[in-house]
């Protein structure tokens, strides 16, 4: 199938890159010795209740990158409609991949995410009615949550 | 071939029998050869001088090279009406639309420029030659450089290394079905990916798996033409006429109601399609119930040990060896079997639930339990012949292991043994019919003119199908030689004749209204 050499070639050309310019949102980096295994430490956007907040985030990759998409897990406990409490989030956000698109893409899109969650589409449904009903509530403890664990 | 014919040649009818059936009218009858032809109900009641079972082929059976042509003639088709040369471009747009010709003409008149955009191949464009100018490019996939021969770009100009490419699609492939509607890689492109490139990029294997794809797509999206049910098999039908009747053959072996499409239901003569789902939707619903009824109710007639029931046989015996009494009965009702016997001189009438016993409690309570208790009766013999039908498989491979055991046993020709598995079939086709004869008694007017009939062929069917059953299951070790061996056969092959013509004459009955006088 996918060449091995592809996806472990433009693995290592994405962490060269990180190292050249870190980006502002936090930084990336492999776990252990796989390639395959990233570890990504987010700051909440600003102006979201997430805000000030850091986040760790497990990026798992698959051999046949980048053809097939990464899975991401929140490490950090998240008040949020389209994350679970185990920290999986809804595959919708990656089923517009494209092998073009790279792991700092993927953290920038879950930014988006943090910035605008999309309570249509839910994975945590009463949050999700929370986020559409009573916004002051849904901040307020997405807040104390963020404060709580995303230190 | 006409292994039937040879049948009747060697053994002739047992009178007695037949005398005994209650039906003269057995040897008037006249036969089909291969006893899975289909039956015109449409268009001729039954007439009892004249066999009406007319051969009739109105649908077909496709393989892969079928659907091949078929498909491209469509393809051709909508090329010449609509003038595009390209046949890559025709097919995605086909796909697109469903495989529906008509729509994709209209569609295509109405607004020709969206409907390509739509479709993913806008202005009717392939793909995209490189730039003269450029010499060295860099794929934005890999991150790796390549001189322009090496790349490839759809319409969009999108461009990517040929490496980069025939990855992506061959793991499309290798996702499945969905593959034949991919896109191009760049993030929110929505140019599709047409066969052309697919087959210049792709291993040929993988294009071959892609290809296949697209006819199993030309068969989804048809309404025309299902795949046959049945595990495995890989043939489709076509059948025009919607709301047939009849079951249709697949070349597999499989017989099947094309309507219902569904393995488990398979075919479900003499019931229409409305009341299988009816009477299916009531099975689940009252499931709960019935597992309750049957839990409670498997047990001998006589001494209540728990009793188990093997083979299509509804003739059952309390197994002593197994702690029980040794009395013999009838799976159905419960009653004894040697009212059961043709020895006896004559049927128990077990097909028919006891109107008197009915009448007793409706007049006591027209409450849930009478109603209950009613469906139970139809669902129990619904489930009998149902659960033998199950052990189809398992019925033929006995039957196998029979035959070689009378092949060394008996010393005899292969073709002695043939009337085994004539026997195993015919049991087979009976228990189908019969399992949904009680859901055709189920719905059937209670108090009709219709019913005397009904039940009267059904009873004529299900004892002869029982007879041929315990007859067929009868064990080796009592036929102590060639010559009672001989005379089994003769019974067997006999019953198995019988029992074909009681399901004629069912299948004739009830296709004919039920109006007919016996
Ligand atoms: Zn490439
Ligand atoms: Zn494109
Ligand atoms: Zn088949
Ligand atoms: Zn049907
Ligand atoms: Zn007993
Ligand atoms: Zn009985």
């Amino acid at each position: 199938m996918a060449n091995p050499s592809t996806s472990n070639k433009r693995l290592q050309k994405e962490i060269t890159d990180l190292q050249k310019t870190p980006p502002g949102w936090g930084s990336a980096s492999i776990v252990g010795d796989s390639l395959y295994k990233w570890k990504a430490s987010v700051a909440g956007p600003e102006g979201s209740p997430y805000e000030k907040g850091t986040f760790d985030i497990e990026i798992d990759i698959p051999a046949d990158y980048p053809f097939k998409p990464p899975t991401i897990k929140f490490a950090t406990k998240i008040y949020h409609p389209n994350i679970k409490s185990d920290g999986t989030i809804c595959a919708q956000v990656l089923s517009q991949w494209s092998p073009q698109l790279k792991i700092v893409d993927v953290i920038i899109m879950i930014r988006s995410l943090m910035t605008e969650p999309n309570p249509d589409d839910p994975l945590e449904a009463e949050i999700a009615q929370q986020f559409r009903t009573d916004r002051n509530a849904f901040n307020k403890t997405a807040k104390e949550w963020t404060k709580k664990h995303a230190k | 071939m006409n292994t039937d014919d040879e049948m009747y040649e060697d053994y002739d009818v047992d009178d007695d029998s037949a005398e005994e059936s209650g039906n003269e009218s057995i040897d008037d009858m006249e036969y089909d050869e291969t006893g899975t032809q289909e039956f015109d109900f449409d268009d001729n009641g039954p007439s009892r001088t004249h066999s009406k079972l007319t051969r009739q082929k109105s649908f077909e059976v496709l393989d892969k090279s079928d659907l091949y042509s078929e498909s491209h003639k469509l393809i051709k088709e909508v090329m010449d009406v609509l003038s595009i040369p390209s046949e890559a471009c025709v097919s995605t747009l086909l796909r697109h639309m469903k495989w529906n010709k008509e729509k994709l003409i209209e569609r295509y008149m109405e607004n020709s420029d969206k409907l390509c955009a739509d479709a993913g191949v806008p202005n009717l464009k392939l793909d995209k030659p490189v730039d003269k100018g450029i010499k060295q490019f860099s794929c934005l996939i890999c991150l790796e450089d390549f001189s322009p021969s090496q790349t490839y770009a759809l319409s969009c100009d999108h461009r990517y290394c040929l490496p980069c490419w025939k990855s992506y699609l061959e793991i499309k492939v290798s996702e499945g079905p969905e593959c034949i509607y991919t896109n191009c890689p760049a993030p929110k492109c929505k140019v599709r990916v047409h066969e052309d490139a697919f087959k210049a990029i792709v291993s040929p294997e993988v294009f071959e798996r892609f290809s296949s794809f697209i006819l199993k797509s030309y068969v989804d999206d048809n309404p025309q033409v299902k795949w046959c049910p049945a595990p495995g098999c890989i043939y489709s039908i076509r059948c025009d006429r919607k709301e047939r009747k009849e079951a249709v053959n697949c070349k597999c072996g499989f017989q099947y109601c094309f309507n219902c499409n569904d393995y488990d239901i398979g075919d479900h003569m003499p019931v229409p399609c409305s009341q299988v789902d009816k009477w299916l939707q009531k099975a689940s619903d009252e499931s709960e119930n019935v597992t309750w009824m049957l839990a409670n109710t498997k047990k001998c007639p006589e001494c209540r040990s728990p009793i188990e029931k093997n083979g299509g046989c509804m003739h059952m015996t309390c197994k002593k060896n197994a702690g029980g009494c040794g009395f013999e009965f009838c799976w159905l009702c419960r009653g004894p079997w040697s009212e059961h016997g043709s020895t006896t001189g004559g049927y128990y009438n077990c097909n028919k639930y006891d109107k008197s016993k009915a009448k007793e409690e409706d007049e006591k309570a027209t409450d849930a339990k009478t109603e209950l208790e009613a469906y139970m009766f139809y669902y129990h013999r619904y489930e009998s012949h149902r659960n033998a039908m199950k052990i189809a498989d398992e019925q033929r491979k006995n039957a196998h292991l029979k035959e070689q055991q009378i092949l060394s046993k008996f010393e005899v020709r292969s073709a002695d043994t043939k009337f085994l598995m004539e026997a195993t079939e015919q049991l087979l086709r009976n228990r189908r019919v019969l399992q949904y004869s009680y859901v055709y008694g189920y719905y059937l007017d209670k108090k009709s003119q219709e019913r005397n009939l009904f039940e009267y062929l059904q009873e004529d069917l299900e004892k002869h199908t029982n007879f041929l059953s315990t007859l067929y299951e009868q064990s080796l070790d009592k036929l102590e030689d060639y010559q009672s061996f001989i005379k089994w056969k003769e019974q067997v092959t006999n019953y198995t004749r019988i029992t074909k013509k009681f399901l004629d004459n069912f299948v004739e009955g009830v296709s004919g209204g039920l109006t007919a006088v016996h």
